[in-house]
């Protein structure tokens, strides 16, 4: 490479230098994972086989159950229907919905959904060998789409119950919420049917309250 | 936090920031800076003098937090792409991404993207992070030999490369001119 090349590949290398708060906040970070844990590399050789030990059986028992490859082998928490009869204002389950990374928006687009209905969060299971997707078994109020459905149905959704959220964008919910959950029952890429189908992000899977259920009825009659 | 290591956080943190800025977009490398200095300030102990600088050091933390970035937001967009979110999955495909925002000359653009992806980590390391070869070794966990060997095949690659194009370009011309 001759060095007029090498100058032009380098400039296309420069950045605009940090904030002094971004240097500030990273340095902050090391400070306070000094100040917590001052003998960490002690601990460590305590710690690290108690916890590959722990991660092990867990991830035993979780493959254990999706084995078995029923929904009704999830664990079930007790039924628990809401008994407040008034809802908050219906919130998205993640801070995404109005990500440009979402390849489609919500509400406009809540029509196009392959599957939509209203339900209680029974249990939530990890899925194996990924991060942040969980098998989320409901108790199903109500089908929008498709009109006839069983009354349990288990989706894929991204990120689990609150106090085991992976994302830091989630908001999460927990075992026992009412949600209003849309998605995909066929894979976009493949156009063959899911085995569980998935409930999307960007807004389409929600909290439940009263108008908001209202207009998701209307919204898949069409 | 002891002296020496808040030395480094000070004189290496634009460098680093910049490294990740580089190789992720929207404004990932702010908060993957912090993990670079908790990883590195865990792992202090195993820094070698005798072995290298603090600097390659610190690039060879970075490099470690960026995979483990992409190794995790790997797994998410395989999921989230089906769900309807879509990003880039690799250090690649942000650089990429920086070599086409820099509107760089096409010929040098495609010249990069030919190169083995070894070859290419390396010759950035050295135009854009100003490190020695010796260093972008140490970075890379190479001996110093084999990174000047791999950064000659880079250079001469790319020499060839825009060479090739350079005459292509000449014939056009000249073709045009004879009309």
């Amino acid at each position: 490479m001759n060095d007029d090349n090498w100058t032009t590949l380098q400039s296309a290398g420069k950045v605009p230098p940090p904030s002094p708060e971004v240097l500030a906040h990273a340095a902050q970070r090391v400070e306070q994972a000094a100040t917590r844990n001052p003998r960490r590399t002690v601990g460590r050789r305590v710690l690290v086989p108690a916890l590959a030990a722990t991660a092990t059986a867990a991830v035993i028992g979780v493959v254990a159950l999706q084995q078995s490859n029923t929904p009704t082998a999830l664990p079930v928490a007790p039924s628990t229907t809401p008994s407040v009869s008034t809802y908050p204002p219906s919130r998205p389950l993640e801070n995404q919905d109005k990500s440009p990374l979402c390849v489609a928006s919500y509400p406009k687009e809540l029509q196009k959904r392959g599957f939509g209905f209203d339900g209680t969060v029974l249990s939530a299971v990890q899925i194996p060998r990924t991060a942040y997707y969980w098998a989320v078994t409901f108790q199903v109020h109500e089908w929008y789409r498709p009109g006839r459905s069983p009354q349990q149905v288990t989706v894929q959704m991204l990120g689990g119950p609150n106090g085991q959220v992976q994302l830091e964008d989630q908001v999460g919910y927990e075992i026992g919420d009412r949600l209003l959950i849309s998605g995909a029952s066929v894979d976009s890429r493949t156009g063959k049917a899911l085995k569980y189908p998935i409930g999307w992000a960007c807004g389409f899977s929600r909290t439940y309250d009263v108008p908001t259920a209202d207009t998701w009825r209307k919204v898949f009659s069409k | 936090m002891d002296d020496w290591f808040a030395a480094q956080v000070e004189r290496n943190g634009p460098d680093i920031h910049a490294y990740l800025t580089r190789r992720t977009t929207d404004g990932v490398a702010d908060d993957l800076l912090g993990d670079v200095w908790v990883a590195a300030y865990g792992g202090r102990s195993g820094f070698d003098p005798d072995i290298g600088t603090p600097r390659a050091w610190l690039f060879g933390v970075a490099r470690h937090v960026l995979h483990g970035y992409y190794r995790k937001h790997r797994l998410r967009s395989t999921m989230a792409r089906v769900i309807g979110i879509d990003r880039p999955t690799d250090e690649t495909a942000a650089v990429d991404a920086r070599l086409d925002a820099a509107a760089l000359a096409p010929q040098l653009r495609e010249g990069l993207r030919s190169l083995p992806a070894a070859e290419r980590e390396l010759l950035l390391l050295v135009a854009w992070e100003n490190l020695t070869p010796t260093e972008a070794a140490q970075v890379l966990g190479i001996p110093a030999g084999t990174a000047r060997s791999r950064l000659h095949r880079a250079r001469q690659r790319m020499d060839e490369r825009l060479s090739g194009s350079a005459q292509v370009v000449d014939e056009t011309t000249r073709q045009e001119a004879d009309r």
